[in-house]
């Protein structure tokens, strides 16, 4: 019987999930487990409440598994060789969950994309051009090509101010 | 606001080429309306400064349309296609989303029937594009680093290359060891302020919303400050071409509040990219019942033709962290050594290899990308694993030159259809053998450049079905109105009035990505069509 608003998975399908996530993510002494972390619970709903997609998607692949017939470590070998982006489905789900975990975070260093200071004024600079040196060394690698015959296509190219109708 | 419905020229698409070419129009003093299916991208869903950026950036900057299926989006029918395109309908249009890799054509690349005996000849030449592209490079505050030996002699990018990184570093040392070559990424991307643009910080989320505004999409450079002489009408739909008298005359669109307008204009020009321009063509010819064809059609080559880069992917970790999560997303760098032919290699035509960054933590542990199996990815090792891929990752992207064949098209497909009940599309689209073996070839060379670099994984993706942001070829140009549906300066050959600016014109599609040539082209016609109005 599902207890679940809309924007969750039932608890049958959440408790597949969980199986998964276990063998997937099961942590070590400085790492939550996926349970342990909130993965297949809290930060599982907020997940899937920003990614109903990813709901809709699980749904269609959790709900396609028999945990009777099929144990979960063998699904994910199947997964894993077989089906690839099913796989990367389960994994990604699961990680985006992980990760809003701030424990998780602050062990990987992972705060987004968040770009770095830059040089003010970039240059190619020595280093680059010491690097470069073999690949000019070698000379032009461009085909010479003869121009086309394109009879009446002469270029035409009045600047802007020239050509005001 | 009162809309004048009349203009000198109407331009039907607001992404990179009806961009460059309207303010080139405007500027030389001529009224543009220019009619955008879309709306303006929402930078507030630029999420690369947040630690979600990987999951809460993806519904809204999907680039398939048919999966992100916004109200701007019309339905695109792809399985019977082997590449799925990718594409941003609203203002900005694909340089929203693309990665920014900035080409030049080679010189060869505009004479493939003569060098190589395949596909056709441009019906213009590289010397006659050169100036033009050094225009476009400026208004797109190109990044990069002049002398490339892959290209004739060039004006230098406007901006000097973004630094490389460590993971770039070692990749071009593996290519000097291998006497291969290399050269830094050239990327429309500010590599310090220009105009509008802010410098990049290298958040590598150049397909996800620069955060910094420093990738050079058209809705920045172009469209925010314009001249008063353009009137951009944003979710308005064209729905069919208006033919009075012979002559396009002007378009009938719907606009925002679902009104059916007809917007005039002494020249109309078509900017919708190579799927959605043939689908208007089509559309045009369709409603009215007498050219079920489309129009601008005498040819039948309206829709055929179509290209789409077919491409490739080699994955790979490096021994060490490498500064892989950051970097400008197109290309940290980029080989040209096996793009120009040579038939011993078992095809003709090349490929363009583009070094791109891994990513962040699940970007780094897709199986199919970096897995190296079950048990060494995930459980007890997964904490090793992740921390071994974090900055390691890095991938060479391939990209085969596709030639064109009547065979590959798109059609109306009248059981799909948009908001506003319009056809949508079904695309036919099989790569060529040549192609395939070009990338086949390529990816085994791109495996030796990665395990020379140090790679502990070097994995060859399958090919197979893929996506791509390039379309080109279902308008071609030509000089023979039997063979091409617009002349070489992009006016359709059997409807005066008409002109089509963007990849649609393309006879072949060239193995580079195209953004600098579709802007030089849209700039070429600009010029020509002002000098023409001069001389009458």
């Amino acid at each position: 019987m599902s207890v679940a608003s809309d924007q969750e998975l039932d608890d049958e399908l959440r408790y597949r999930l969980y199986e998964l996530a276990e063998l997937l993510l099961p942590g070590n002494e400085t790492l939550p487990s996926a349970d342990g972390a909130g993965a297949v619970t809290t930060l599982l709903d907020e997940t899937l409440a920003l990614r109903p997609d990813l709901r809709r998607q699980l749904e269609g692949l959790l709900g396609g598994w028999d945990p009777e017939q099929v144990e979960a470590s063998d699904y994910l070998q199947d997964l894993y060789a077989t089906r690839p982006r099913e796989f990367d489905l389960v994994t990604a789900t699961l990680l985006a969950a992980y990760l809003r975990n701030p424990s998780v975070r602050t062990w990987l260093n992972w705060h987004g994309a968040v770009g770095e200071a830059q040089p003010s004024e970039p240059s190619a600079g020595e280093a680059l051009e010491e690097l470069l040196r073999p690949v000019r060394d070698r000379g032009a690698i461009y085909r010479p090509t003869p121009p086309g015959n394109h009879p009446g296509l002469q270029p035409s190219a009045p600047t802007a101010q020239e050509s005001t109708p | 606001m009162v809309h004048e419905n009349e203009a000198d020229v109407v331009v039907v698409g607001a992404g990179l080429t009806g961009a460059v070419f309207t303010r080139e129009l405007a500027d030389a003093g001529l009224s543009v309306i220019v009619l955008e299916q879309g709306d303006w991208p929402d930078y507030s869903q630029a999420r690369a400064d947040y630690p979600d950026v990987e999951t809460t950036s993806l519904p809204y900057w999907q680039p398939n349309p048919s999966v992100r299926g916004s109200a701007a989006d019309y339905p695109i029918a792809t399985d019977l296609s082997e590449i799925t395109p990718n594409m941003w309908n609203g203002v900005g249009g694909g340089t929203v989303l693309y990665s920014a890799k900035w080409h030049r054509a080679t010189p060869s690349d505009l004479r493939a029937r003569t060098m190589d005996g395949v596909g056709d000849d441009w019906p213009i030449d590289y010397a006659e594009l050169a100036p033009y592209y050094d225009q476009v490079e400026r208004d797109l505050a190109v990044s990069g680093l002049a002398g490339d030996p892959a290209y004739p002699p060039c004006t230098p990018p406007p901006n000097p290359p973004m630094p490389i990184r460590e993971f770039g570093r070692q990749v071009a040392q593996a290519h000097n060891r291998l006497g291969w070559h290399w050269w830094p990424g050239i990327n429309a991307v500010a590599s310090r302020p220009t105009g509008l643009l802010s410098m990049c910080r290298q958040h590598g989320a150049c397909g996800k919303g620069c955060p910094e505004t420093a990738k050079a999409s058209v809705d920045i450079t172009h469209w925010r400050e314009r001249s008063q002489r353009v009137d951009l009408r944003i979710n308005t739909v064209v729905s069919r071409l208006v033919i009075e008298g012979g002559r396009c005359a002007g378009v009938e669109c719907i606009d925002p509040e679902g009104s059916t307008t007809v917007v005039r204009g002494r020249q109309v020009v078509l900017a919708a990219n190579a799927v959605g321009t043939a689908r208007l063509l089509l559309l045009s010819g369709d409603a009215s019942g007498a050219a079920a064809e489309g129009v601008a059609n005498r040819s039948g080559l309206v829709g055929r033709r179509l290209m789409l880069h077919p491409n490739a992917t080699v994955a790979g970790i490096l021994a060490d962290e490498a500064g892989s999560t950051a970097g400008v997303w197109g290309q940290q760098l980029y080989s040209m050594e096996f793009y120009e032919s040579d038939a011993s290699r078992g095809f003709v035509r090349g490929a363009k290899w583009g070094l791109q960054q891994g990513g962040g933590p699940i970007a780094v542990t897709r199986a199919g990308m970096y897995g190296r199996g079950l048990e060494k990815d995930w459980g007890a090792a997964f904490p090793e694993t992740l921390r071994a891929n974090l900055g390691s990752a890095v991938s060479w992207r391939i990209q085969a030159e596709d030639q064109p064949d009547v065979d590959n098209y798109l059609e109306l497909d009248h059981d799909i259809l948009d908001p506003h009940g319009l056809p949508g599309v079904r695309l036919h689209y099989t790569a060529d053998d040549n192609a395939m073996r070009c990338l086949e070839w390529n990816q085994e060379r791109a495996a030796e450049s990665l395990a020379e670099a140090g790679a502990t994984l070097v994995k060859k993706l399958p090919l197979g079905p893929t996506h791509s942001g390039h379309a080109f070829g279902t308008a071609v140009m030509g000089t023979d109105p039997a063979t091409s549906v617009v002349n070489p300066w992009g006016a359709a050959h059997d409807l005066p009035g008409l002109t089509i600016i963007d990849g649609s014109i393309w006879p072949t599609s060239t193995a580079v990505n195209p953004s600098a040539t579709l802007a030089a082209l849209a700039l070429r016609t600009a010029r020509h069509l002002l000098a023409t109005r001069r001389s009458a």
